[in-house]
């Protein structure tokens, strides 16, 4: 919920901005960078959790709190800057699919983020991939990739690019069009399963490896 | 004079010149912005650019094989301020080549312009910039009490979800009841002269804050709200042509000819097009306002208020700049409504016609 709370605290500012008369954000289209900003939050590895408490009964129900907490907090401020953007006259169809599918992927990453809590090499192989996919790669083919035009971008590499959740976003906010974001979603599911650690999450296997 | 008087006098006239020749490089309001001139291109090419400086250039698109040539096409540019002045041609490098050709000359679009009534080319054009959207105080409001309430009701994380999904609703509604934003797309219908008179002149203006599309065949001006650097990007397909004009800061306007026909509006019979709003001047000034008008139907009654609320008033820009003594006729025009060419998708489409009932005149 921490992620949560200050995914709302910067998307609140953003949102507030313009009406106190900072006039640098009224250009910007809301609602993707509003799920910019959630989505770099939401997957952010965090500090590994003790193993008896990340192993203690009714995860799933715990993983279900976190998720109606979380989309408590943003949902509100996303129906808000998805309703400025349709007013600002952002076709109601490529808005609604970019919510939807971008609450989606900053759910899955928040749930991969917490389940790479629970077992060292969980969080050692989150981590890095989060790192690696998320950030590092993109940023080398961007700069690899560009031709020094402004503007200019990755054409061999777009693939790998185009695979991270934030670069999709990004794209969306920049076009404000829709595509689907299928290399994204792949991408965070394999985080998710790369997040888990079949053997330290198994109750049995865990009181099999106690002495 | 003195010497030193000579020297504040040249220096004044220095600055003076400067200042003219400026005003010159970027156009002002109420000026034509539209000119054009010829290249001959030669392939492969498949962009150029034609740049003017702060004036304003012109991007092409095109689609030139090797071997292939495009003879003398006539392109859109920002208007010139001496018959001498040439654009800056850039195309890629190692890439085929553009031949100047020189400025195409107007005289018969200036003279289609000047012909027309000076009262018909003055009236005041829409503000077409749409209001930046702001969330207002109210919803930022509610959006702040439901992160409290949700972080308050963190025990209960269904109930808070629950409660977000209320008050988020809420908050699209407070946006919703905002009102309607300015149209950053307008096109008027401008008219002057009875509709059983001989001789009724007819002008459409299409105004816009972004990109405008025009028709540079038959536009007979351009104009912009203020000084400001015009880019045109023309598309040269073999499906056709596009134009697009936009003037960073500033609203366009074209105009052009309008013919429409035996479309005609007395206060017997509305033989024009389902009109969704209207209003109507007498000679003496009074606006009174008569809601829809179907097609087919005499003009109606001025429509009753309803309880505790007062009749819509017409846009301040449609009815100002008016001459009085003269009966005026303001409409909204329904969607399906003709309005001359293609309608942009989001484009509002007004008439105003001065004059258009010579019995409600004097």
């Amino acid at each position: 919920m921490i992620a949560a709370g200050i995914s709302w605290v910067l998307g609140f500012t953003f949102l507030a901005a313009p009406t106190l008369g900072f006039e640098a954000f009224d250009d910007l289209p809301r609602s993707p960078c509003l799920l910019l900003i959630w989505m770099a939050l939401a997957g952010l590895p965090r500090a590994r959790q003790e193993m008896d408490e990340a192993l203690k009964p009714g995860w799933r129900a715990q993983t279900l709190a976190r998720v109606c907490k979380s989309l408590g907090l943003m949902g509100p401020l996303l129906c808000l800057a998805g309703a400025l953007d349709y007013r600002a006259g952002v076709g109601s169809g490529p808005l609604f699919l970019t919510l939807g599918f971008g609450v989606g992927l900053a759910l899955l990453l928040q749930l991969a983020a917490q389940r790479a809590r629970r077992s060292e090499l969980g969080f050692l192989r989150y981590g890095w991939a989060w790192f690696g996919c998320m950030l590092l790669l993109p940023s080398l083919c961007a700069v690899s990739g560009w031709d020094g035009s402004p503007g200019g971008g990755a054409s061999r590499c777009g693939i790998v690019s185009s695979a991270s959740p934030l670069d999709w976003i990004y794209g969306r906010a920049l076009n404000l069009d829709f595509r689907w974001p299928i290399y994204p979603y792949l991408l965070v599911l394999s985080l998710v399963f790369l997040a888990s650690d079949a053997r330290r999450e198994s109750p049995l296997a865990s009181e099999a490896a106690r002495p | 004079m003195s010497r030193m008087g000579r020297l504040i006098a040249l220096a004044v006239l220095g600055c003076c010149s400067a200042h003219a020749s400026f005003a010159w490089v970027q156009v002002g309001a109420g000026e034509d912005l539209l000119d054009f001139v010829r290249l001959r291109c030669f392939g492969p090419l498949d962009s150029l650019v034609l740049d003017m400086g702060d004036a304003g250039l012109t991007r092409v698109e095109l689609s030139l094989a090797q071997g292939e040539e495009m003879y003398w096409v006539k392109l859109p540019l920002t208007s010139r301020p001496f018959d001498t002045t040439r654009p800056d041609i850039q195309v890629p490098s190692d890439y085929g080549t553009a031949k100047w050709g020189g400025w195409v000359e107007s005289e018969e679009r200036d003279a289609l312009w000047q012909d027309l009534p000076a009262g018909l080319k003055a009236r005041p054009r829409p503000p077409v910039r749409p209001d930046a959207v702001h969330a207002s105080p109210s919803s930022l409001a509610l959006a702040l009490a439901t992160a409290l309430l949700v972080v308050g009701l963190r025990s209960f994380p269904r109930r808070a979800f629950l409660l977000a999904c209320a008050l988020g609703a809420g908050g699209v509604w407070f946006v919703q009841v905002q009102g309607e934003p300015i149209p950053s797309q307008v096109r008027v219908l401008e008219g002057l002269g009875a509709s059983d008179a001989v001789g009724t002149r007819w002008l459409l203006a299409r105004s816009a804050d972004e990109d405008l599309i025009v028709d540079t065949e038959f536009c007979l001006r351009l104009e912009g709200s203020g000084p400001g650097r015009l880019e045109w990007n023309v598309t040269l397909g073999d499906w056709g042509q596009t134009h697009r004009a936009r003037l960073a800061g500033e609203t366009l306007t074209s105009f052009f000819d309008l013919d429409p026909g035996t479309r005609r509006c007395t206060p017997e019979v509305n033989a024009w097009g389902s009109l969704d709003q209207v209003w109507t001047r007498s000679g003496d000034g009074t606006w009174v306002y008569h809601g829809a008008w179907a097609l087919g139907a005499p003009l109606p009654p001025a429509a009753r208020a309803a309880s505790g609320q007062g009749h819509p008033d017409p846009p301040g820009w449609l009815t100002s700049g008016l001459p009085m003594g003269t009966a005026v006729l303001v409409a909204l025009l329904g969607p399906d409504t003709w309005s001359g060419p293609e309608q942009e998708a989001g484009e509002v489409c007004w008439l105003r016609w001065v004059a258009w009932n010579t019995a409600g005149g004097h």
